[in-house]
C-alpha cells in the first residue's frame, strides 16, 4: 500500500493534477485549494518539489522566461497520478464514513 | 536589478553552488513573485535558510543523481551522525573527574567509529552494509558479556539492537538502491 501523503504534499500534487504549474503558480493554487488555510513559503515549496522529484512523482514539463524571470513548470508523472488517485480515494472513503456515522448519531450532515 | 532582487540573491548564496546554478534563478523568480512589490518576508527567508541547510546536508550525505537510501537506513545514518556529535560534545564539555585531566580518548574514538559506520553505509556496497550490521551485533554481544545480565545488557545495547533491526528492515530496498545507482 502506498504511504499516506501529508497535507501539503497532497495539495501540491492536486495543484498539478490538471495542468503543469510553475513554483509561484503552485503556491497560489495550494492557497486557493485550501481556502487560505495552507500558505506555502518558498523554502518549504522547493523542499517539497525536490522530494517529489526524487520520488518520481513530479517532473519538469517546460521552462520559460517571463519578464526576465525563469519559470520552470512541473507536472505529475504516472506514479504521481497513481499516488494522488490512491490518496484521494482513501480520504474520500474516510470522509464518507465520518458523514455516515454523524448521520447515524443524528443531527449532523 | 530591483532592490528586493538584489537582497534575495544574497540570501541564495546560502545554497551550495551546484544547487544554486540549477535552481537559483527559478527560486529567485518565485521569491520575487510571492513578495509582490514589497521586500523579503521573514518567513520566506526563514524557510529559505532551512531549505539551504537541508540541501547542504543532503549533498554531504548523498551525491546528486543517486536514488535516496530507504527510510530505515537513512534513519540509522542520522542516528550515527547524532551519536558522533553527542560523543564529541561529551569530549568537549565533560572535564572528567577532578583527578583526571579530561574524559580521555573514549568519546573521541567513539565519535569517529559512529561517523565511520555512517560512511560505510553511504558507500553503498553490499558487503560493507553487512559489515555494519555485524558491527552492531558485535557491540551488542560485547555489552551482554560485560553486564553479565541479559536484561540489563539488552537495555544498554538497545540503540545498537534498534540500528541493526532498522538495517535488516531496509535491507532489500537498500540492495535495490545499490543496483539502481550502479
Amino acid at each position: 500500500m502506498a504511504p499516506e501523503l501529508r497535507e501539503p504534499t497532497f495539495l501540491i500534487l492536486t495543484a498539478l493534477a490538471d495542468a503543469p504549474r510553475h513554483g509561484y503558480g503552485v503556491m497560489q493554487e495550494v492557497e486557493r485549494l485550501s481556502a487560505g488555510r495552507t500558505r506555502l513559503r518558498t523554502g518549504t515549496l522547493y523542499a517539497a518539489l525536490d522530494r517529489l522529484s526524487d520520488e518520481g512523482l513530479i517532473e519538469v514539463a517546460r521552462e520559460e522566461v517571463v519578464e526576465g524571470r525563469l519559470r520552470r513548470y512541473y507536472r505529475l508523472t504516472g506514479a504521481g497520478g497513481t499516488s494522488l488517485d490512491a490518496e484521494s480515494r482513501r480520504r474520500m472513503s474516510v470522509s464518507r464514513e465520518a458523514l455516515r456515522r454523524l448521520r447515524v448519531a443524528g443531527g449532523y450532515a | 536589478m530591483s532592490d528586493p532582487g538584489r537582497r534575495y540573491r544574497r540570501w541564495l548564496r546560502l545554497y551550495p553552488e551546484p544547487y544554486r546554478t540549477a535552481r537559483g534563478e527559478e527560486i529567485l523568480s518565485t521569491l520575487l513573485d510571492s513578495a509582490g512589490g514589497g521586500g523579503p518576508a521573514w518567513r520566506d527567508l526563514l524557510t529559505l535558510v532551512l531549505h539551504a541547510a537541508r540541501v547542504r546536508i543532503g549533498l554531504i550525505l548523498r551525491r546528486p543523481g543517486r536514488p535516496p537510501l530507504p527510510q530505515p537506513v537513512r534513519l540509522v545514518t542520522w542516528l550515527l551522525v547524532g551519536s558522533a556529535a553527542a560523543a564529541w560534545a561529551n569530549a568537549v564539555f565533560d572535564r572528567g573527574y577532578p583527578m583526571h585531566r579530561g574524559p580521555g580518548p573514549g568519546p573521541i574514538v567513539a565519535g569517529f567509529i559512529f561517523l565511520g559506520l555512517n560512511f560505510l553505509l553511504q558507500a553503498r556496497r553490499r558487503w560493507l552494509f553487512m559489515l555494519v550490521i555485524g558491527v552492531f551485533g558485535l557491540f551488542t554481544a560485547s555489552i551482554l558479556v560485560d553486564t553479565r545480565s541479559i536484561v540489563a545488557g539488552l537495555v544498554l545495547a538497545s540503540p545498537y539492537v534498534l540500528c541493526a533491526l532498522l538495517l535488516i528492515a531496509g535491507r532489500k530496498r537498500y540492495m535495490r538502491a545499490i543496483s539502481a545507482s550502479a
